[in-house]
């Protein structure tokens, strides 16, 4: 949590000024005992009616003003707390801007999300809070110390004897239980999953007729909660009862030493109730303490949250690559190159790749095949640079593609994902994505290409249509043909599709493919475990256990490639003909 | 901040929940009043003993001692039941929500499909954490402030009453403004806690599409873009986050500042009734006013800074009964048939179905299966494939018509034993948090080890799981690994196929697997399904020829029945859907 408080900087002197306003407002409190005191001894006791009104309008200018200075802290401490929040979040939305895709599959989206938006809000609040606070509440049990030294020294010992033990108690509950808190809030979010798993996966537990078993794991869970709801908050309730009872003491002691001065005439009256009254707001002030340290120790875990975010190592670096498009122009053998390239996710696991090697000339089209999981996917992703290779090294144009410029390389190479991405807004919106100044007539020109512009062109509002979240007003095909669309309107050099055809029919399929041919120097690399879709290119690799099994033409593959024949035999039997592909268009 | 209207009933209910911790309750309460009276008399304790302390010379130490003895006494009980209390109410607040909890997720499990298909997953979810936890708060709050507090206040203000009725009644009047402050702040922040809440539902919103996208955002170098529009909508949230932060934090300030007030009015007040000689007021009873009316305007105060915390409960409560309120899935009857090792005769009979009343789906349709039949189910989107098998499962009940298995209408058997005859198959997989093994076992929890490894080798999973870091001990899901969809639906198969069902239903089962395991698999799931009854909604033309029966559906009804060779030669919708591949 002190580690954040950086991003608290850019307002901090809301942050300062808002702190000390607070300790001005209790600066003036602390008079308000001390001035009925006077009151009561030097106004009513002597019978001076002028002076006790003196008096209370001395008060009442005390705290309207200590007032004025409270609400100076609260509009302070909520513009360097919001900015804070503020300041957190355009933080974390860079950094996962700059993440490669396996720090995002290793967070997973929801939780990033969740990240940005609730754990900064627990961080903001709690910012507030320690402004009005941090400073005010040590302030006022000192405070009452020295206000009490000043009515009577003695009697203050009692005072500062009692501090010590107000800290040693508070620290013992404490520290027994923030670990519990901890425990609550996982028992909390292990119901979260269990009810969202129930919810999900209602149709296969009520098919195995699970739902005792699943009522059952629920009631435990529920049990387990309630257990340590119950513990922790047994012992955080000691700690009023501990801290008054200590306090009392010391209140008895005062009176009773109280009474031996005042009878000596070494104290007033009045001065035994202002001592008495510096004693509750000693206490008061250290209950706050306490509630201060739960509340942080509770934002604690959103700030390690936030924490595990920005202390992320972004695999991807870009600060050594230079190279622009310009730099390697010149010389454009071969597209891309895998130099005995391996990968693996993880270092525990099993390679993704292994010692893939390979070419692909300008121009050309290189399909690409191979069983689920066989590293298809894995492969591309190192083009672009979502993934760095473990070991060898991947080139385009012949330049290791660490040395580029990573906007310039990604913006070198149109890629369509595998699962269709489209964002809220319009059409025009989401193609303008590779290029922001794109014309109506560059939109329509990558529509083509994608064999979507006659569609685009019959909607009633053309590239001004609106697509829903995840484009989910388009059928499948009618979004994977937007995202090719999308990623040609950059005119890039290299375009990859990663298994993007799957919802096409074949006769689409075949049309754009052929377009794509005629994009002029284009590289095409087609992912697809359809033989059809990478027959006709240039060159076919045949993955299997993220191994390169076979290379070559089709023909020359069907000869030579156990698995490529195998693969297409399964797909061109008749028998096997997916039938619902005409539906799916 | 929204304001919801207490429903009397939900109240009422909650009360039926306080029942089973009656005596916990009742003994929290009496030692609320225990508390709460010795609260008020510790502090007429120290009035008196400070006027004791009348000047030099002048103490009465044995008046004095005996008030400290009794001082103590006071303060011990204070203490001691004060804690209590609290224990005994986070009994009672925590057990009740245990109950409820316990309570709606029985009840959730026995929510009729459609329930699971229209509601939002996460808001379900919200309903079992944050509103349970904000009513479990609010009650312990209630439980152990209310009592005490309310003591204090009668007390407090019958001994400021007995001490000086004029400064009473200074008092009293003061107190109804922390209720206004309270109200006014209320009215004014809400409108800018709307405001925040809209802006920040876009603002994650936002956030969410494009951290969901980002693998996009990043082909296309759209961070800066992003960055930009992020920022928009991040100032906007700070403009109105603030305002509504600072509103909603000026009731702190202020009804301190109104407690000051009255602090001081007791003082120029009580002083002037002294110097007077007015109302028999004396310098001990300013003392024990000051003390007594901060006692008497603290509940107040605790009371309006809980009113939020109680309101958000109560709405968390109406929500809670909502679901439980949901009719429930039609019960088995007590003399329910259970269905053990059915031959596997599928009958339809004029069976009618609609999700929604206005548009029929399912109209007058009749099938027979005999046992071991393979039914394929063919048809575009939205024809009713799927229908057809909520149906079967009985997670829709018909409208019309009856199902029969073995000859007995479907809704005689228990409802458990009639769809654990199943193995489901679906397009959307389901795996949970847990290992592989745990996942396959689901269907068969007393399965072997060795079970689990034939089934996954069966399912043609087992290659990829022992790659897997940790094999069949992986785990899945958050903070586990993350496998692709092909291998999930692999999972799936592995599922059913260790569990070993009489008849089979298979939804697109290997729609994300590649050609070539699917063949494989195709091998296991027809040796599966030889002499079991099964019902195949496939996109495979080998499946779909091998079957003895296709049912050919259209717009919900079945258009064409029969096999392959029939429906070729019928030239009908079958045969137009099968030359459209091949032309």
């Amino acid at each position: 949590m002190i580690r954040l408080l950086k991003y608290a900087k850019k307002n901090q002197m809301y942050a300062y000024l808002g702190a000390i306003a607070k300790l001005l407002e209790a600066v003036f409190e602390l008079f308000l005992p001390i001035l009925l005191a006077r009151l009561i001894d030097k106004g009513i006791n002597a019978g001076d009616t002028d002076y006790v009104i003196r008096t209370g309008g001395l008060m009442l200018i005390l705290s309207v003003v200590g007032f004025a200075f409270a609400m100076v802290c609260q509009y302070s401490s909520s513009i360097a707390s919001q900015s804070f929040g503020t300041e957190l979040r355009e933080v974390l939305i860079k950094k996962i801007n700059t993440f490669s895709h396996k720090e995002i599959d290793d967070f997973g989206t929801s939780t990033l999300t969740t990240r940005v938006t609730n754990d900064v809000n627990q961080l903001q609040l709690a910012l507030a809070m320690l402004i009005r606070l941090v400073i005010r509440a040590p302030f006022l049990s000192v405070g009452s110390i020295i206000m009490a030294i000043y009515i009577s020294p003695r009697l203050a010992l009692v005072f500062a004897v009692l501090l010590p033990i107000f800290a040693i108690i508070l620290g013992i509950i404490m520290w027994i239980t923030v670990p519990l808190y901890k425990r609550v809030q996982l028992k909390l979010d292990q119901m979260a999953q269990t009810v969202s798993e129930n919810m999900s996966g209602v149709r296969v537990i009520r098919s195995f007729a699970r739902r005792r078993y699943e009522a059952k794991r629920s009631t435990e869970n529920s049990e387990q909660l309630s257990k340590a709801n119950i513990l922790v908050n047994n012992l955080s309730a000691l700690m009023t009862p501990a801290t008054t009872f200590v306090m009392n003491i010391g209140i008895m002691v005062i009176l009773y030493i109280g009474a031996i001065q005042t009878n000596n005439g070494a104290l007033f009256q009045g001065e035994v109730l202002a001592l008495i009254n510096y004693m509750n707001q000693m206490l008061l002030a250290l209950i706050v303490v306490a509630n201060l340290v739960v509340i942080f120790t509770k934002s604690q875990a959103s700030a390690s949250r936030i924490n595990e975010v920005l202390d992320a190592t972004v695999n991807i670096e870009n600060s050594t690559g230079t190279y622009t498009l310009e730099d390697v122009q010149d010389k454009p053998q071969t597209a891309i190159r895998f130099d005995h390239v391996s990968f693996d996710y993880d270092a525990d696991a099993a390679d993704a790749l292994s010692d893939i090697d390979f070419s692909v000339p300008v121009g050309k089209v290189l399909g690409i095949t191979g069983p689920t999981g066989s590293g298809k996917s894995t492969l591309i992703n190192l083009i672009p640079r979502f993934y760095d290779v473990t070991k060898g090294k991947v080139s385009v144009y012949d330049e290791d593609v660490t040395h580029f410029q990573l906007k310039e390389l990604r913006n070198l190479i149109g890629f369509v994902p595998q699962r269709n991405t489209l964002f809220s807004g319009t059409i025009a919106e989401n193609l303008r994505w590779g290029k922001a100044d794109a014309t109506d007539e560059e939109l329509y020109d990558a529509l083509r290409i994608a064999q979507m512009e006659e569609f685009v062109r019959g909607m009633p509002n053309g590239l001004e249509s609106t697509v829903s979240e995840n484009g989910k007003n388009f059928s499948g095909g009618q979004q994977q043909r937007l995202t090719i669309a999308r990623a040609l309107v950059s005119k890039p050099k290299i375009v990859i599709l990663d298994d993007s055809l799957s919802a096409l029919d074949y006769e689409t399929d075949y049309n754009l493919r052929e377009s794509l041919k005629g994009i002029k120097d284009a590289t095409v690399i087609i992912v697809s475990q359809r033989i059809s879709s990478i027959q006709s290119a240039d060159q076919i690799l045949v993955m299997d256990n993220g191994q390169l099994v076979g290379s070559g033409t089709h023909e020359a593959l069907l000869e030579s490639s156990e698995t490529y024949k195998e693969i297409y035999q399964s797909q061109t039997d008749p028998s096997s003909t997916i039938l619902e592909e005409e539906e799916k268009i | 901040m929204k304001k919801k209207k207490i429903h009397p009933s939900d109240l009422k209910r909650l009360t039926g929940y306080l029942k089973n911790y009656k005596i916990i309750a009742v003994v929290a309460l009496i030692f609320g009043i225990v508390s709460g009276v010795g609260t008020v008399a510790s502090t007429y304790l120290i009035g008196l003993s400070i006027d004791t302390l009348v000047g030099a010379g002048e103490v009465d130490f044995t008046a004095l001692y005996r008030v400290l003895i009794w001082l103590g006494v006071a303060y011990l009980v204070t203490v001691l039941s004060q804690w209590l209390v609290r224990v005994l109410s986070n009994q009672v607040s925590f057990k009740i929500v245990r109950d409820l909890r316990v309570d709606t997720f029985y009840k959730l499990n026995q929510l009729p499909l459609s329930f699971f298909d229209r509601t939002s997953h996460g808001n379900v979810v919200s309903r079992f954490t944050n509103d349970l936890e904000s009513l479990s708060e609010a009650l312990v709050l209630i439980l152990s402030n209310l009592f005490t507090g309310v003591i204090i206040i009668f007390a407090s203000l019958g001994f400021m009453l007995y001490l000086s009725p004029i400064l009473t009644l200074v008092i009293v009047l003061i107190t109804p403004l922390f209720f206004l402050v309270g109200w006014l702040v209320a009215k004014y922040s809400q409108k800018y806690f709307t405001k925040q809440q809209n802006i920040l539902g876009n603002l994650s919103g936002y956030a969410s599409e494009m951290i969901t996208g980002q693998k996009v955002v990043k082909a296309f170098g759209y961070e800066a873009e992003m960055e930009k529009t992020f920022h928009g909508m991040n100032l906007d949230l700070y403009n109105w986050g603030q305002k509504a932060q600072f509103t909603s934090s000026v009731t702190n300030p202020a009804s301190r500042f109104i407690d000051h007030v009255a602090y001081l009015l007791i003082g120029v007040v009580g002083g002037i009734l002294v110097i007077n000689g007015t109302g028999s007021v004396t310098i001990g009873t300013i003392s024990s006013f000051v003390i007594y009316s901060s006692q008497f305007s603290k509940p107040f105060i605790e009371i309006s800074g809980i009113m939020t915390q109680v309101q958000t409960a109560v709405a968390g409560l109406s929500r809670i009964f909502k679901i439980i309120d949901t009719p429930v899935e039609k019960q088995d009857e007590p003399d329910a048939i259970v269905l053990d090792k059915p031959q596997g005769k599928v009958d339809f009979k004029d069976v009618s179905f609609s999700y929604d009343p206005k548009t029929t789906l399912i109209e007058d349709l009749t099938i027979s299966v005999e046992p071991g039949e393979t039914v394929a189910i063919v048809g575009q989107t939205g024809a009713g494939k799927s229908t057809l098998i909520n149906l079967l499962m009985r997670f829709y009940e018909l409208d019309k018509g009856t199902i029969e298995i073995d000859g007995i209408d479907s809704t005689e058997y228990t409802r458990d034993s009639l769809r654990t005859s199943f193995g489901m198959v679906l397009q959307d997989t389901w795996l949970f948090n847990g290992t592989v093994k745990e996942n396959i076992r689901y269907g068969k929890p007393d399965a072997t080890d060795e079970e689990v490894i034939k089934a996954a080798k069966s399912a043609y999973a087992h290659s990829f799981i022992e790659r897997l870091p940790k094999g069949y001990d992986t785990k899945l899901g958050n903070k586990g690994i993350s496998l692709s969809t092909g291998q999930q639906q692999l999972l799936t198969i592995a599922r059913v196929m260790l569990a070993d069902p009489p008849m089979l239903i298979l939804d697109e089962a290997t729609s994300s697997v590649d050609t070539l395991t699917e063949i494989r698999i195709q091998t296991a799931f027809l040796k599966m399904m030889d002499g079991r009854t099964s019902f195949v909604i496939a996109h495979r033309l080998s499946t779909i020829r091998e079957a003895d029966v296709i049912l050919v559906m259209d717009k919900g009804s079945v258009v064409e029945v029969g096999n392959h060779d029939e429906l070729m030669k019928e030239k009908g919708f079958y045969y137009r859907l099968h030359e459209s591949q091949f032309k």
